[in-house]
């Protein structure tokens, strides 16, 4: 998790945290449940990220037994379609040319 | 009382389902785990600079090595002699809040 981050601390103030749910919030009664519906967490393993803000850390804290946090700049801040490109695999090949297209580069 | 056809719990149709009075060594070094993680979560959120009562009030809680293994593996009741029962007693004992004791006890 903190390889594939791999932004030392020290070199970038973190701006966000990183948020992922690692505990299910069932019977634990709804304002535990909604408290994760407003951090926009909907299922487990799922990672969110929100800024240093008294609010957000408010929530983290009533949900301490639940979540995983880390401090992230924000350069390290990926929406859900990016972090679906980066769990992607790689095809396993690359495409140098085809004939629709020409052969030009051969 | 002996032999195939004694009286117990299951042939009268009962569950067997039984708490062990007390956390076996796995259970107990999962429930460190545990206590370790929510430390992790407390101190990311005290890096991250933020001030808020709810960060104050959980640099409150003790730590998990600072915790005696009475608060770590038990909790307080008023029903038991010596006012203790095994915290796996608790519901949801996993995901709760639990590290401190109430005044005198």
């Amino acid at each position: 998790m903190a390889a594939r981050v791999a932004i030392s601390p020290l070199s970038v103030p973190s701006t966000h945290f990183r948020i992922t749910l690692r505990r299910s919030a069932i019977s634990l009664g709804e304002k535990k449940q909604g408290t994760l519906a407003a951090l926009g967490l909907h299922r487990r393993h799922q990672t969110v990220f929100h800024t240093h803000t008294p609010d957000i850390a408010g929530k983290i804290l009533a949900l301490k037994e639940l979540l995983e946090v880390q401090n992230v700049p924000a350069a390290a801040v990926r929406s859900k379609q990016e972090q679906r490109r980066e769990r992607r695999a790689p095809r396993g090949y690359q495409v140098v040319g085809s004939r629709l297209g020409g052969l030009a580069g051969l | 009382m002996f032999g195939a056809f004694r009286a117990s719990h299951v042939n009268q149709g009962g569950l067997l389902w039984k708490t062990p009075w007390k956390l076996s060594p796995t259970r107990k070094a999962n429930a460190r785990a545990r206590l370790k993680k929510v430390d992790a979560v407390i101190e990311a959120v005290r890096a991250s600079g933020v001030q808020c009562g709810a960060l104050e009030r959980a640099l409150e809680l003790p730590k998990e090595h600072e915790m005696p293994a009475k608060d770590k593996y038990t909790i307080f009741t008023p029903h038991a002699v010596g006012y203790r029962k095994g915290i796996h007693k608790v519901p949801k004992w996993t995901r709760l809040t639990h590290r401190t004791n109430p005044k005198g006890f």
